[in-house]
């Protein structure tokens, strides 16, 4: 009788008993199973070798890209340049940076800019004038160094200027700037834009 | 272990610890996509200027060249030319100057195109220049000049809009302008007024 009343007790354990039973069971027998194999170390995780090989190839593309690139602008608040439609590459030259608060020579600020104005201070006393003093001596010095480089190389200098300037520059601050570049013997300019502007603002 | 003490020695090279390399390639791979991909930089060249507009041509020139001049203005843009009259080279009528301005007759003023609300009206520009080249297939050089305050931006588009030739000689809208494909001749682009000059106005 003792027997019997056992059986229909166990036939009694409901269904999530018995899972929950299976389910200890087997993760019991999978901690032996996994301490027997004892897989050696490094061969657990993801494979990332073609990652690898993928992105060393392209850090390496970029960097070459990145120190190729005859013009590298960093771009800001004070320093963005206007879009364009243009197709050409630009050169490696002599660049000016006219941003909203300065104007730059080759990396080397010469002179302030205020309200999209230079001080009438540098330019003689005048407010009608054109010339940019300390301007015209910077370009005039990087004229005189181009001109030397290129007796020395047997070429010829070509009096090309890029001028990289901020899209809000009023027209009068860039006519100054072209002037004052003229007056210092550069005869050709290249405005540096941003490409792949649509047509027509 | 049984297989290990069969062999002492394991023939597997060890990989190295590229970990901290791995770690340099992630961080260093959207810093310069983030500083040269993404801006493409391209230039326009542009002649010296000019100082001083309506410049007479020197006299012994047989040719009188068109001193085709296109100036920005707050309010839109206006055309003028010392070597022809645009008005008849477009075919309209001259524009009623108010008052007595003699400055304005002799400097041949042209038409001018007014803004089509907040911004320029590069299309009617467009169209007008396409006419006028027609009548002056050989002149490649147009005077730029605006107003003091005029930003910059707005010089490279009315530039974007006058140097290239586009496969239509007028457009009806913006859209149709927008959308328009560049006139090529073999390999190059066909040009419209290329040579462009900065003046300033007086």
């Amino acid at each position: 009788m003792a027997h019997h009343t056992k059986i229909p007790k166990k036939e009694h354990r409901t269904r999530e008993e018995i899972i929950a039973d299976w389910v200890a069971e087997q993760a019991q027998a999978q901690r032996k199973g996994r301490k027997a194999r004892r897989l050696p170390a490094g061969d657990v995780g993801v494979t990332i070798n073609s990652l690898m090989d993928a992105m060393t190839i392209i850090l390496v593309f970029l960097l070459m890209n990145y120190s190729v690139d005859p013009l590298r602008v960093d771009s800001g608040e004070d320093l963005k340049l206007p879009a364009s439609t243009t197709e050409i590459n630009p050169d490696p030259s002599a660049a000016v940076t006219v941003t909203a608060r300065g104007i730059v020579v080759n990396d080397k600020a010469v002179v302030a800019v205020k309200d999209g104005t230079v001080d009438k201070a540098h330019k003689g006393g005048d407010e009608t004038s054109l010339n940019i003093q300390p301007l015209f001596d910077a370009l005039e010095q990087e004229a005189t160094r181009q001109k030397e480089m290129s007796r020395l190389a047997g070429s010829k200098f070509d009096g090309v200027l890029t001028i990289i300037a901020h899209e809000e520059t009023p027209y009068r601050l860039v006519t100054e700037v072209l002037y004052t570049a003229g007056q210092a013997e550069f005869q050709k300019f290249k405005f540096a834009v941003l490409k792949g502007a649509q047509r027509g603002g | 272990m049984a297989r290990r003490n069969k062999k002492p020695f394991d023939d597997k090279i060890e990989d190295l610890n590229l970990v901290p390399i791995m770690n340099l390639v992630v961080c260093l791979i959207p810093m310069v996509l983030l500083g040269t991909a993404l801006v493409k930089i391209g230039v326009i060249n542009v002649n010296a200027p000019k100082f001083g507009m309506g410049q007479a041509a020197p006299d012994d020139d047989e040719q009188k060249p068109l001193n085709l001049t296109v100036a920005v203005g707050e309010d839109g843009f206006r055309i003028t030319a010392t070597g022809a009259d645009i008005n008849t080279v477009l075919g309209i009528a001259p524009e009623a100057v108010p008052g007595d301005d003699p400055a304005a007759a002799a400097t041949g003023a042209g038409p001018k195109i007014a803004k089509s609300g907040e911004n320029y009206d590069y299309v009617a520009l467009y169209n007008m220049l396409v006419q006028i080249k027609e009548k002056f297939p050989e002149e490649t050089i147009v005077n730029l000049t605006a107003d003091s305050r005029i930003p910059f931006k707005i010089m490279i588009q009315t530039m974007d809009s006058i140097r290239i030739r586009l496969s239509e000689n007028s457009y009806p809208d913006l859209a149709a302008f927008r959308t328009a494909t560049v006139d090529y001749d073999g390999n190059n682009v066909k040009l419209l007024w290329p040579d462009v000059v900065f003046a300033v106005a007086q």
